[in-house]
């Protein structure tokens, strides 16, 4: 059979399946066949070709009950399936389900569908060996390890019948991510970054994964994940390039380190990677995935929210305190002009001083070196 | 006066006091400038190697204190030598000072004949003395804000506290460059000056350097005063010292405790709950579908292809000689005989084997229309 008549042939398949399921001739639902309550015990027949597959898992309704009381959904929408990534490339069904040789199928051992979809991910490292290998090293890995069946595998973000380039639009990207962190996921289609994206599809803003990585997804709460946060958002926005339409200050992070919670940053990472300073970091005052602009009254850096933000670690900061931060300015007459004035003061007085004493120094010790030579040469006379 | 008459220059205490500096201003400033250089990298691997940037600051603070504690000392100090001993008030500056400092540079440079004479402090002393006081008043008040920046905020404009730490850290840099410009040219690199040391200093040496004192010791200037009158006076100054002593010794505490600017522990990162998972769990779903048309129970277009599509994929002629692809061989039946029974569904075999276990199957829709057509006589068309 070529496969071009196989195609036309799925496909009258599926609106025949799709009269049956609506027309309520039969409706019941079949359960997949379970061949332990079977009887006569029936040949086993070979399974080799997807067509073979396809035969019944085309049809519709076709589920079975997990020992959890869960429905598992077996129907594959085949035009479905050759629309998508997987059929593009002729992905067959076998080439993943390896583990289906025959007919009757061997027994399921997966109890619930958390472990149906975490058995079958595990055939994707056969072709995604890199991803898998990153995914082997991620917070969601580290958990399953751990036998948190909530924690994310590759099926949970990519739906390997209807495969699609997980990334198009972007904003997918925090759709798919909120199934599992829908709290967070709301916060960050709150923020100036969430909201930028989703309704505007900026191609500017971070999604989640620009912070936090595809299939490598490492614990956001380490140290070392906090500690590199300030370079994460350096990324962006230290970048002049891209700060450019935003007309936002890129000197951010010099100003942060130039300050004492940057320096007290820097200088602690530095002897303890894997430990956090007790200092606050741009995530600490700005907020994470709730991130606002300094425009929305709901930013916590504006000064009219600022001393709150303070508070966090100095509760006894009173009104004036917040002013000592310097708001990422580098001091100008314009903004914080006693700085500016302080640092211009000492700007002169210090080469002053040392001019001062350096002239008398030098002279000094001139004429001391010419007085020397003078005695030696009236020596010499002698 | 043999050539061997030395002098007394520094007192016993006064020696301690400059060892005890030497070692503060020394551990503040190599404790405090790679806080303020620390882009650079000479200044990471020295906080790296004083155990890291807080203990860097823990030993600065101790340093700071010891600091303090030696400039309560030393104003007790000055207090008994001016009001008790009625020493004379050689390290007032005036305006002879200036005029030395410029005569030494008018001699340099060869327009004047002679090096100003010095009296038992020079110019060059009393510039250096003044300003470490200076610097010293300077780092302690801008200090106290640094360390205590709430307290700060809460009198002054919170713009204080970073021009305070902008001061602190210039005038740091003025005092050790001067320190090592001015003080090291002129104790150790012109002469080597042992006096702080030995605490005495040569007759040569004194006519060299102090020729005014010198002629002051000579015409008796020195001279003790009556024990009597030393004795009244330090009953009325041990007292005073003590309290105003204590009153500042209470300040450096009130300095090092004054307030506790930042917890030590807060919440960071996300507080929320990460898994907070959307309902229902996102699992693959039965899709929608459109709205069917009713089949008509005739072999081509219909039961064909659901034949085809179902069956004929192992049943095309090599499983039990069973070809359900075409009209033909359906009606054939297999190796063991007709399958399709015209007229009755029930009867026929192929309807039979779908009540039984099978690889394939047909849903109860299709297998009605299957019955439909067997009982319509399985037309072809």
């Amino acid at each position: 059979m070529t496969r071009k008549r196989f195609l036309i042939l799925a496909a009258l398949g599926c609106v025949i399946g799709i009269a049956a399921a609506l027309g309520g001739a039969a409706p019941g639902v079949q359960a997949a066949p379970a061949p332990q309550d079977a009887t006569p015990t029936p040949e086993p027949v070979a399974i080799t070709t997807d067509r073979q597959c396809l035969q019944c898992h085309t049809a519709p309704d076709q589920v079975m009950t997990l020992a959890s009381g869960e429905t598992l959904y077996l129907t594959i929408d085949d035009d479905a399936y050759e629309a998508s990534l997987h059929g593009q490339e002729d992905v067959q069904c076998l080439d993943c389900h390896a583990d289906i040789t025959a007919y009757p199928h061997s027994a399921v051992t997966a109890q619930t569908l958390r472990q149906v979809t975490i058995q079958k991910s595990a055939a994707c490292a056969q072709c995604h060996e890199e991803q898998a290998t990153d995914q082997h090293d991620s917070i969601h890995q580290a958990e399953l390890d751990k036998g948190n069946e909530d924690a994310a595998t590759c099926a949970d973000c990519h739906n390997p019948h209807y495969t699609r380039p997980p990334s198009e639009p972007r904003s997918k990207i925090a759709a798919t991510c909120a199934r599992c962190h829908s709290g967070i996921a709301q916060d960050y289609r709150d923020s100036v970054h969430g909201e930028s994206l989703i309704n505007d599809d900026n191609p500017d803003v971070p999604s989640c994964i620009d912070c936090h990585g595809v299939h490598n997804i490492t614990d956001p709460r380490t140290a070392e994940f906090l500690l590199n946060s300030p370079r994460l958002c350096a990324d962006c926005h230290a970048d002049p390039v891209k700060m450019r339409p935003y007309d936002l200050n890129t000197d951010v992070l010099n100003t942060f380190v130039a300050d004492f919670h940057g320096t007290t940053y820097v200088l602690f990472e530095q002897k303890s990677p894997d430990q956090l300073p007790n200092t606050p970091l741009c995530i600490d005052c700005h907020g994470i995935h709730n991130i606002k602009s300094v425009t929305d009254e709901e930013s916590t850096v504006i000064k009219a929210n600022l001393l709150t933000t303070c508070q966090k670690c100095h509760p006894g900061a009173t009104a004036n305190f917040s002013d000592a931060w310097l708001s990422h300015y580098t001091p100008s007459p314009q903004h914080n002009p006693l700085v500016f004035y302080v640092d211009l003061f000492y700007t002169l007085f210090v080469p002053g001083v040392l001019g001062g004493m350096a002239l008398i120094v030098v002279t000094d010790a001139g004429r001391r070196i010419y007085t020397r030579l003078k005695s030696l040469g009236k020596g010499a006379a002698k | 006066m043999s050539a061997n008459t030395t002098y007394e220059r520094f007192h016993l205490y006064q020696r301690i006091e400059h060892a005890i500096l030497i070692v503060s201003f020394t551990t503040l400033a190599v404790t405090g400038l790679p806080q303020k250089y620390m882009q650079y990298d000479i200044s990471r691997t020295l906080i790296s190697l004083m155990g890291g940037i807080e203990m860097t600051r823990q030993i600065h603070h101790v340093a700071a204190v010891v600091l303090m504690l030696q400039t309560v000392y030393h104003l007790a100090a000055v207090g008994y030598r001016v009001l008790v001993k009625r020493v004379r008030l050689t390290m007032l500056p005036g305006l002879k000072d200036l005029n030395d400092a410029l005569t030494h540079l008018l001699y340099n440079i060869g327009l004047r004949k002679h090096m100003p004479q010095g009296g038992r402090y020079t110019y060059a002393e009393k510039a250096e003395y003044w300003a470490l006081l200076w610097g010293t008043v300077v780092m302690i008040i801008t200090g106290f804000m640094m360390w205590n920046p709430i307290a700060t905020a809460s009198l002054f404009p919170g713009q204080f506290i970073p021009a305070a730490k902008a001061a602190h850290g210039a005038e740091a840099v003025l005092a050790v460059l001067a320190i090592i410009l001015w003080h090291f040219y002129s104790v150790h690199i012109q002469r080597f000056n042992k006096a702080m040391f030995t605490g005495k200093i040569s007759e040569h040496e004194m006519l060299e350097e102090h020729p005014l004192e010198l002629a002051d010791l000579k015409a008796g200037a020195a001279l003790p005063d009556d024990p009597a009158r030393i004795k009244k006076r330090q009953q009325i100054y041990y007292p005073a010292a003590a309290v105003l002593s204590a009153v500042l010794l209470f300040g450096v505490y009130a300095f090092v405790t004054f307030e506790q600017t930042a917890l030590d522990t807060i919440e960071r990162g996300e507080i929320q709950e990460a898994f907070n998972p959307l309902t229902p769990t996102p699992i693959p779903t039965l899709r929608p579908t459109p709205t069917p048309y009713p089949l008509e129970p005739v072999w081509e277009r219909n039961i064909g292809l659901l034949m085809q599509i179902r069956c004929g994929e192992c049943h095309d002629g090599s499983t039990a000689g069973l070809d359900l692809n075409t009209y033909n061989t359906i009606m054939e039946g297999s190796e063991n005989g007709p399958v399709i029974i015209p007229g009755d569904p029930d009867g026929s075999p192929l309807v039979q084997k779908m009540l039984l276990p099978h690889p394939g199957k047909l849903t109860d829709f299709e297998l009605s229309v299957l019955k439909d057509w067997i009982a319509a006589g399985a037309p072809r068309r």
